[in-house]
């Protein structure tokens, strides 16, 4: 049985600063 | 073997469907933020840190997702850059 592969996106890291959860 | 090192003061966590890498203790004020991940980038994180080799991490991307182990494998060291850079890696 041939299992679907899921779509492959770029690997994105993106900072947030926090200061004031 | 290709096994990065992490510093064990960050931790990956799924906020609201967003997985996000937080810095904890002596940490958090020095990082000042946290990091937002996609799931690619997610699953390279949880992959490296649980002390898998680059190799693996390449191997668990491309039996998940539609990729080449050509491209993973130079996502999976543009991730271990950003990390490196973020202080997430040593």
């Amino acid at each position: 049985m041939k299992t679907e592969k899921m779509t492959y996106e770029k690997p994105t890291i993106q900072k947030v600063e926090f200061d004031t959860c | 073997m290709n096994k990065p090192q992490f510093n064990k003061d960050f931790v990956l966590r799924k906020v609201c469907g967003l997985n996000v890498v937080l810095p904890t203790g002596a940490k958090v004020k020095d990082f000042g933020g946290a990091l937002n991940l996609n799931d690619t980038a997610a699953l390279i994180f949880e992959q490296l840190q649980a002390g898998k080799t680059v190799e693996d991490t390449v191997a668990a991307l491309v039996t998940k997702y539609d990729v080449t182990p050509e491209t993973a494998l130079a996502d999976v060291q543009e991730t271990i850059e950003l990390l490196r850079e973020a202080g997430v890696i040593a």
